[in-house]
C-alpha cells in the first residue's frame, strides 16, 4: 500500500439540473484503489453508486447535462483532462465493465463472436479472422460450453447467467486493468450470482486487476471485496477493510444495514430489521448529515451540521457518533 | 431466470398467431405478379403502350384485349403493366430516397439529442406543416415534370415520416446499455451509431417503408391525375385513371381498371406491410 494508488480519485462531485433545482447525486466523494484490490462500493438504490463511478470515466458529462467535477488519476494520468479521442482509447484498453442487466448490455441483432472481438479489432488492430478467434478462447475461459458454436448465435438463444458471462468476456478482451462491474449479479438468479461471482474473482486474481464491485448487497461484497466504501445519499459516509466492516461499523448506516442481513443462524421466524424511514431527497439536502432522519443516534447536532470525514487509521466514516470508536 | 423462462413461454402461446397465415398468400402473390410484370414488360409481347388505333376505343374487355382499349384505342393491359413499372419505380425509389435523408436526420437527432436535436425536429415540423401535395405540385411544376423530378418530389415529402420513426427508435436504443457499453470499448460516436444503432433499426424501418411505398404509390397517382406526374405518353396508373374519368359514363372500365389495379397494389402492400411488422415486433420485446 505504499507506492501511489493505480486509480485515485478526489472530491468527486455530480450534479444535475433538474425542474425542482439542482441535484447533487454525488457530492465530495474522495477513495483510492490499489492495483490488484477489489474494492466494493455498497449503498441502496439512488445513493450515487453507478452514477460515481460513470462519472469517473466520462460516462456521465456535459452530454447526458451533468456537472461533473473533482480529479480523476488512474495509474498517473488525469482522466478528465483527456480529449475524448484519447480517452476512448483508455477506456478501450486499460478499463473494462460489466453491466447490470445482461438482457440489455448486449446488442440483440449482434453475434456474440463478433460483439467479442468488437474492442479487439478497435483497440488491438486485430483482423477480423483473429478477433473471432480469440472471442472464441474467451468464451471457453468465461466458461461458456461449446464456444465455437455460441460464437456465432445472438445474444437471445442465451440464458441471463450465460449472457452475463458474454459481458464478462467483452469487457476483459482487452486485458483492462481495471475493472467496474456494475451490480454484476443483481438481474440473476441467485443460483448463478455465485457463479458469476466467483467468475469474476478468478479473473481479476489471474489478470491482476484492480477491480470495482458494485452492489447494493453487503452480503455481494463481504467475501469479494477487500475494502468496503458505504455510500449514502451521494455522500462516502464510511470507508474500511471488509474485515473492519463488518467487525466493528462505525458509521450507524452501517451497522443498520448489517442488521438488515438476514442470518441463516438466527430462529425462524426472527423478524428482519429493517432500516426506518426513506432516503432523502437529494435536490432538497438539509444542512445535516443526511442520514439523521433515519438514525437511531441522532442528536441535534447532527441536524445543524454535516459531520467532516473523521480518519482512524487505514478507514474513515463521516459521523459525529461513531459506534464502538476508540476515542 | 424466472423472468427470461416466462418470456420465453409467452412467446412460444403468441408465435402460432403472428406467423405464417395462408391468407398473406394472396397478397404476397398479387405484389410478386405485379413486380414480375413490370421487370419483365419488354420481353412478354405486349402491344406498344403507346400505339393508338382510334377506330378501336373505349372497347370492353375481350379475349383480344384482355383488359379492354382506353379513349385513345391503346391497349389498357400493356399500359396496367407499364404504368407498374412507373407506379413502383417512384414507390420504391421516393421512400428510398426519403428513408436515407430521413433516417439519417432521424438518428443523429435520436443519438446526439441537445441542439441538433432541436434543430432536426424543428426542420421536420417545417416540412410537415407544409400541405404535401401542394409542395410536390410546386416541385414539379418548377422543375419539370419528369419521372426523376416526380421521385425526388416524394422523396422529400418522405423525409419527415422517416425521421421521426428514426429518431422515435434511436431514442430507445441509445439509453440501452450495450451502447454504453461500446462506448466502454473505445468505440466512436460513428462506429457507436452504424454499427451498434442502424442494425437494430432496419426491421421496423424496413417494415415502415413497405407502408411508405404505398403511400407514394397513392401519391403519385394523385400528381399524375392532376396532370402534374409523370408527363404522357408514358402510362401510369394515376394518369390511366384520369384520363378514363371523362369516358366514366360510356366506357367505366377505362378508369375503374387502373383504380382497381392501384386499390389492390396498396392493400396488399399495407398487408405484407403489417406482416412484416408483427414479425418483427415480438423479436424486439423478447431481447
Amino acid at each position: 500500500m505504499s507506492d501511489a494508488p493505480f486509480l485515485s480519485v478526489r472530491d468527486a462531485r455530480v450534479g444535475f439540473a433538474t425542474a425542482r433545482g439542482p441535484l447533487r447525486a454525488v457530492d465530495g466523494v474522495s477513495f483510492d484503489l490499489q492495483a490488484g484490490r477489489t474494492l466494493g462500493i455498497v449503498g441502496e438504490s439512488g445513493s450515487g453508486k453507478s452514477v460515481l463511478v460513470r462519472s469517473l470515466i466520462g460516462l456521465v458529462g456535459a452530454a447526458s447535462g451533468a456537472e461533473v467535477a473533482g480529479q480523476v488519476l488512474l495509474d498517473g494520468r488525469d482522466l478528465r483532462s483527456l480529449s475524448p479521442a484519447e480517452l476512448r482509447g483508455v477506456l478501450g484498453r486499460d478499463i473494462g465493465i460489466v453491466f447490470q442487466d445482461p438482457m440489455t448490455s448486449l446488442n440483440p441483432v449482434m453475434k456474440i463472436g463478433r460483439q467479442i472481438g468488437e474492442g479487439l479489432r478497435l483497440n488491438r488492430g486485430m483482423d477480423a479472422a483473429a478477433a473471432a478467434r480469440r472471442a472464441i478462447e474467451l468464451l471457453a475461459e468465461v466458461g461458456i460450453p461449446e464456444p465455437e458454436r455460441r460464437a456465432s448465435q445472438y445474444p437471445h438463444e442465451m440464458s441471463g447467467g450465460m449472457r452475463q458471462r458474454v459481458a464478462i468476456a467483452i469487457a476483459i478482451a482487452c486485458e483492462p486493468r481495471l475493472l467496474i462491474a456494475d451490480e454484476p449479479t443483481t438481474a440473476l438468479d441467485v443460483t448463478v450470482q455465485r457463479q458469476i461471482l466467483d467468475l469474476l474473482q478468478r479473473e481479476q486474481r489471474q489478470r491482476g486487476m484492480a477491480m470495482i464491485l458494485i452492489t447494493h448487497d453487503l452480503g455481494v461484497a463481504a467475501g469479494r471485496a477487500d475494502d468496503i466504501m458505504v455510500m449514502y445519499a451521494g455522500r462516502a459516509v464510511e470507508m474500511a477493510t471488509t474485515r473492519e466492516i463488518f467487525r466493528s461499523p462505525r458509521m450507524p448506516y452501517t451497522e443498520a444495514l448489517l442488521r438488515s442481513l438476514p442470518r441463516l443462524s438466527d430462529p425462524t421466524h426472527t423478524r428482519l430489521s429493517a432500516i426506518p424511514g426513506r432516503p432523502p431527497d437529494l435536490a432538497r439536502r438539509t444542512g445535516g448529515c443526511s442520514f439523521a432522519p433515519r438514525c437511531r443516534y441522532r442528536d441535534t447536532r447532527c441536524d445543524e451540521a454535516q459531520p467532516a470525514e473523521t480518519r482512524e487509521g487505514g478507514r474513515g466514516y463521516a459521523c459525529f457518533h461513531p459506534i464502538g470508536a476508540g476515542a | 431466470m424466472h423472468a427470461s423462462a416466462a418470456k420465453g413461454a409467452t412467446i412460444a402461446a403468441v408465435r402460432p398467431r403472428r406467423r405464417w397465415h395462408w391468407a398473406l398468400a394472396l397478397p404476397l402473390g398479387w405484389l410478386v405478379l405485379v413486380a414480375f410484370l413490370a421487370v419483365t414488360a419488354d420481353w412478354i409481347g405486349l402491344p406498344d403502350p403507346a400505339a393508338q388505333e382510334l377506330i378501336l376505343r373505349r372497347k370492353p374487355p375481350s379475349l383480344e384485349y384482355l383488359l379492354g382499349t382506353d379513349n385513345l384505342g391503346r391497349d389498357m393491359l400493356s399500359r396496367i403493366i407499364y404504368g407498374a413499372r412507373t407506379s413502383l419505380i417512384v414507390g420504391i425509389c421516393a421512400p428510398f430516397l426519403g428513408f436515407l435523408i430521413g433516417g439519417a436526420i432521424g438518428m443523429s437527432a435520436g443519438y446526439f439529442r441537445g441542439k441538433i436535436d432541436l434543430l432536426a425536429v424543428g426542420f421536420i415540423d417545417v416540412l410537415l406543416a407544409f400541405p404535401a401535395l401542394v409542395l410536390a405540385l410546386t416541385f414539379t411544376a418548377y422543375l419539370g415534370q419528369s419521372l426523376f423530378n416526380v421521385t425526388l418530389a416524394l422523396g422529400i415529402l418522405s423525409i419527415p415520416a422517416a425521421a421521426r420513426v428514426s429518431r422515435a427508435n434511436t431514442l430507445a436504443w441509445a439509453n440501452r446499455d450495450f451502447v454504453l457499453a461500446a462506448r466502454t470499448i473505445g468505440a466512436s460516436n460513428w462506429r457507436i451509431l452504424t454499427r451498434e444503432i442502424l442494425p437494430n433499426l432496419l426491421p421496423p424501418m424496413f417494415a415502415f417503408w413497405l407502408v411508405a411505398i404505398s403511400v407514394i404509390i397513392v401519391a403519385e397517382g394523385a400528381l399524375s391525375f392532376l396532370g402534374l406526374g409523370i408527363p404522357a405518353p408514358q402510362p401510369s396508373w394515376g394518369g390511366m385513371i384520369a384520363d378514363g374519368r371523362e369516358a366514366l359514363d360510356v366506357a367505366p372500365h377505362t378508369a375503374l381498371i387502373p383504380a382497381a389495379v392501384m386499390f389492390a397494389t396498396v392493400l396488399s402492400l399495407n398487408f405484407v406491410g403489417d406482416m412484416v411488422r408483427n414479425m418483427v415486433d415480438p423479436r424486439r420485446s423478447a431481447l
